[in-house]
Order: structure tokens, then C-alpha cells, then sequence
């Protein structure tokens, strides 16, 4: 082993350390929750894959509002389950641990929504293995505005300088079309169900009515109130992005956001200031 | 006091304004500095531009290869430097990475001038660089049509699973405290959806400014891609007949990591409609059979 190799390799288990020591831990749950007596723990009904700071915490929040959708109080509405199947091989046994997360009273459903499964090119796969019927819930936002947000929300947890990978990650996540593609291999189209951010706002109640429906469960109106509860506000501070900047996003975005309309033809683009804002892609690129 | 538009950023609340870097954190930052130096991913470009020798002229380059890492890039960058009128200026690397600093928008018209001076060349004479991350970094192709219109750009894609397996070999994402082996997976199953990079790509520079050049195809005929990639260049292909095809640069010295099967079947079956698309982009210069795994 050559010097640099050496000492690139004491680095290494010496960042690991820093690490543990700063409360790192593996990715993945806690343990699975008891199931309450009388209940039956299954794989989830219902799965949200995505994405990240497209308003997921808010519409799972509704979703709960449901009288026949329940949650053990100490489960978190992202389990993160799938976060470390890189690393190590997924087995019948962790499908089976999977469903030990979801229990629920006879004719009630459970699931859980973790906006980074659909990033995660290996998730998909194995969510189908874990939970073959679970109906997907999949947000969608103006990808500048997701670019955007989750800047701030980088900055906000890591208390430190954004940095290049930072960007780069950011700007991968609104790759909805190339993300969508391995989704639709992975999971049967009309499992899927593809909210828009934009016109959950604008009409939250229709749009919520066409979840419960696409969930299986019956109509339910819940209280004006719970529709305005803000859940998971940015903040203190917004970052905001340069008008050059926007624009070069825009650009970058436009080759995507020209196959969306195939992929997802339920999104309606206009709603999408980003899409305005781009120059057209020429119709020869594919 | 600039405007809050002139900057790439503009903060309403000061009050996360990055923290001083201490204790741990200064700790935490000298390892990562460590680990970057045995051998990962390439710093940004810190480096000045060097003198101009007496005579030359400096000028935007005349070639930048913006893609792709670990698919032997340093190999045929040599080769395109064995020919007579191929020039680099003494200290400046193959790699520049002259734009990966931009990414929050802070690029000025003024920087074009400065990157200019890291090309000085005889009259007659050519130059460029190699950054194999300038295609997968959305912010990049719009800076460099604007500092070098001109320029012909080379990109040489690989097996983007072969791809994968070296950069995970090498840690192409760099080690930091939020470095996990879920991002760097991330990070490195990006760079080789091709597909996707070549339309960003295509989308700021004319096509027939690009070359894309497949690695299987160079290994296999060395001489005859060399000689294209000279004509793409202006360059006279018969100087591709004096080079030592049997020369290996670069090579990984630390052992390679091998990907376990249920690895390489999901990045496989990831990657089957990016490579499906690459091969409808690419009708003439891409030969989708020598890649593991094609049409799954």
C-alpha cells in the first residue's frame, strides 16, 4: 500500500469516528412498533416515494385527517426503510420486517410517505417486493421552486456553507421524468397516483377527494381548519435564487420537463412558472 | 452595496450565515481535506493561470472535454496531446475544473478572460482541457459557451456500470460529515445517465460541436478514434499513426471494489432506459453491445 493510500485510509476511519461521535447512526427506522391488541400489522396500503420539499408533509398530514387511516403516535410520517438497501442486500426477511411498521385495526389502513425512495434508483424495486399492493403517492412542484426550498432546507439542517454536491444533488431530484421512468418499471401505472403541488394549493380539497378515492377509502370532508395547518414551514429565513440563476435552472430543467407530458400527462405544465421561463428545447432532441 | 439581484444569493435573515469553522467541525474539515488529497475527486480549480511564454498567444481553448469521469479521459487526453500542434502550457493540468465554482450563479463576464489565460499557445498552435464533471454540472454548459463560443467539446462515455464500479472505487464524492453511501450511490449513478447530460448538452452548443466518443470503441481501435477525434479537431488524423497504443495512464492503484450481484442487477435495470435513450440519440456513434446489461 503506497503512503497516500495509508493515509487516505486512516482519514477515512478517522471521519467515521467523528461521525459516530457527533450521533450519526445507520440509516433506517428504529425499531418496528408493537401492534396494539386487536390490530394486524401488514405491508403499508399506501407509500409516498416523492419528492423532496414538494409539500409531502402537509398532504400526508390530510391524509391522516382520514377516520380509517391510522399511524401508532411514536411512528414518523417518513420511515426512511429503504435508505440502506445499497449497502447491504434486501432479503424476504426485511420485507417481512417492512410490514411490521404498519399495524391497524381491522379495516383501516396504514402507510408512510418518504419523499427520497423515488431518488433512490434501487427503491422502487424493493418497494414492490415489501409492499406488492401498496397504492404510490408521488408530489409534484415547479422544479425551481423544489430547487429552491430545498437549498434552504440543506443550509437549515447542515448549519453550514452550500457547496457544490449540494447543487448538484438538489438539481437531480427535479429530474422527475428520468426518476419517473425507473418508477414505472418498478411499479405498475395504475398503482400510481401524481399530485401537483401547485393545484393541491389552489384546490386542496378536490385534490384530496381524489386521493381518498385513489386510496380506497371512503368520501371524507375533514374541518376547513386542517387544510390551512401549516405543517413543516420553512424556517425563520427563505432563500431566494438570482434572476440568472433561475434561469439557467430553467434551461437545465427543459430538456426533463419536455418528456413529463408523456410520462405524466395528469401534470398540467402551465401551472409551472419554470416551464414559461425556458427557452424551447428543439423538438429533434429526441 | 450591490442589489439584491447582483447577488447569487440574497438572504432576507442573516442569522444562518455560515458558522465559524471550529472545534470539531475545523477537525472534521482537515480529514475530509486528507482524504481528498489520496486520490479522490479533483478540487476545484484554485490554481492561477500561468505565464504566457514569450511569443505565445493566449485565446479560449480550442477544445474542452466535459465528460465523463473514470471512463478514460487522462488516457485520450494524452493521445490528443501527442500531436505536434497540440500545446499545454507548463503547470496547467488536464483538469481545470474552472467552472465547478459557479454553481450559485456567481460567474462574471470578466471570469471568460481569466479562463482564457490558462490556454496559451504557439501561433498556429492548439489548446484545451479535460474536466470530465463539466457535463453532469447543470450550471456548466451555459458558462462555457459563453467563455469559449467556439470551442469543440469531446465527450467519452463508458459502460456506465463499469463507470459506476471506478468511481466507487475511487470515492468520486468527496468524504464530508454528510457523506453517506446512499448519496455517493446517488451521486455516481447520475453521472453515467448519459442521456439526459448530452440534451442539456446539445441544448446550449450546436451538435456539431460535440464528439461523443465511446471508451469501448477507443480500447478496441485505438488508431481509428484517435484519427476522428483529430479531424473533429482540425488536426491532420495521420499524426494518430505514431502513437503507442499499448500505453495505460491513470489506472487505479488501490484495489477495485467489485459490486455485489444485486447491485449490479439494480443499477442494470436503472440504467436500461437511459442507455435505451442513448442509443436513439446516438444512431451512428455508439454501439450499445459493448455494454454489460444492454436492452434488459
Amino acid at each position: 500500500m503506497t503512503t497516500s493510500a495509508r493515509v487516505r485510509q486512516q482519514a477515512v476511519r478517522g471521519l467515521r469516528t467523528v461521525r459516530r461521535w457527533r450521533g450519526h447512526r445507520p440509516p433506517g427506522p428504529g425499531a418496528p412498533p408493537g401492534t396494539p391488541r386487536g390490530w394486524v400489522a401488514g405491508p403499508p396500503d399506501f407509500v409516498g416515494i416523492g419528492a423532496q420539499k414538494a409539500g409531502t408533509s402537509w398532504w400526508s398530514a390530510l391524509i391522516h385527517e382520514h377516520p380509517d387511516v391510522h399511524r401508532i403516535a411514536s411512528q414518523p410520517k417518513e420511515l426512511h426503510f429503504f435508505d440502506g438497501y445499497w449497502e447491504r442486500p434486501f432479503t424476504t426477511a426485511d420485507a417481512a420486517l417492512y410490514a411490521r411498521y404498519f399495524p391497524r385495526p381491522a379495516g383501516g389502513r396504514s402507510g408512510e410517505w418518504t419523499p427520497g425512495y423515488m431518488i433512490d434508483f434501487w427503491a422502487p424495486a424493493l418497494i414492490h417486493r415489501a409492499a406488492p399492493e401498496a397504492r404510490i403517492l408521488i408530489l409534484l412542484r415547479d422544479p425551481v421552486e423544489r430547487y429552491r426550498s430545498s437549498m434552504a432546507h440543506t443550509e437549515e439542517l447542515s448549519r453550514s456553507p452550500l457547496d457544490r454536491l449540494g447543487a448538484m444533488g438538489a438539481f437531480q431530484r427535479g429530474l422527475y421524468s428520468q426518476q419517473l421512468r425507473r418508477v414505472f418499471r418498478a411499479l405498475p401505472h395504475d398503482q400510481v397516483l401524481i399530485l401537483q403541488y401547485e393545484r393541491c394549493r389552489a384546490d386542496p380539497a378536490a385534490e384530496l377527494a381524489r386521493t381518498f378515492d385513489f386510496l380506497g377509502l371512503r368520501p371524507f370532508s375533514p374541518p376547513a381548519s386542517a387544510f390551512e395547518r401549516p405543517v413543516n414551514p420553512t424556517t425563520g429565513h427563505k432563500l431566494e435564487l438570482s434572476a440568472a440563476l433561475r434561469a439557467t435552472l430553467a434551461a437545465a430543467y427543459a430538456p426533463d420537463l419536455a418528456e413529463l407530458a408523456a410520462l405524466a400527462p395528469e401534470i398540467d405544465l402551465a401551472l409551472w412558472p419554470t416551464v414559461r421561463a425556458a427557452p424551447r428545447v428543439a423538438s429533434d432532441h429526441g | 452595496m450591490l442589489a439584491p439581484e447582483a447577488l447569487p444569493y440574497h438572504r432576507r435573515d442573516a442569522s444562518l450565515a455560515p458558522r465559524p469553522v471550529t472545534g470539531v467541525r475545523k477537525i472534521a474539515r482537515g480529514i475530509s481535506g486528507l482524504a481528498r488529497s489520496g486520490g479522490g475527486a479533483a478540487p476545484p480549480a484554485r490554481n492561477e493561470p500561468p505565464a504566457t511564454p514569450p511569443g505565445w498567444i493566449v485565446a479560449p481553448p480550442d477544445f474542452v472535454g466535459v465528460g465523463t469521469a473514470r471512463s478514460g479521459t487522462t488516457w485520450w487526453d494524452e493521445l490528443i496531446h501527442t500531436h505536434p500542434l497540440v500545446h499545454r502550457a507548463e503547470g496547467v493540468p488536464k483538469e481545470v475544473h474552472f467552472f465547478d465554482r459557479f454553481w450559485d450563479g456567481s460567474y462574471r463576464e470578466a471570469d471568460a478572460a481569466t479562463y482564457a489565460r490558462f490556454f496559451p499557445r504557439p501561433a498556429g498552435g492548439r489548446a484545451g482541457e479535460w474536466t470530465p464533471g463539466y457535463m453532469v454540472d447543470f450550471w456548466i454548459p451555459a458558462l462555457l459557451r459563453r467563455a469559449a463560443p467556439e470551442a469543440r467539446l469531446l465527450v467519452l462515455l463508458r459502460d456506465p456500470i463499469e463507470r459506476f464500479r471506478s468511481g466507487v472505487t475511487l470515492t468520486e464524492n468527496r468524504l464530508t460529515l454528510a457523506w453517506t453511501a446512499r448519496a455517493a450511490a446517488n451521486g455516481g449513478f447520475q453521472r453515467g445517465c448519459y442521456a439526459d447530460q448530452l440534451l442539456r448538452l446539445w441544448s446550449i452548443f450546436p451538435r456539431e460541436q460535440v464528439l461523443v466518443l465511446q471508451f469501448e470503441r477507443c480500447v478496441r481501435d485505438p488508431r481509428g478514434e484517435l484519427r476522428r477525434t483529430f479531424a473533429f479537431l482540425g488536426l491532420d488524423p495521420d499524426a494518430a499513426d505514431a502513437i503507442d497504443v499499448d500505453r495505460r495512464v491513470n489506472e487505479s492503484r488501490v484495489a477495485k471494489t467489485e459490486l455485489r450481484p444485486d447491485q449490479r442487477a439494480a443499477l442494470a435495470d436503472a440504467y436500461a432506459p437511459e442507455n435505451a435513450r442513448l442509443a436513439a440519440l446516438l444512431p451512428d456513434d455508439f454501439d450499445p453491445s459493448l455494454w454489460s446489461g444492454f436492452g434488459r
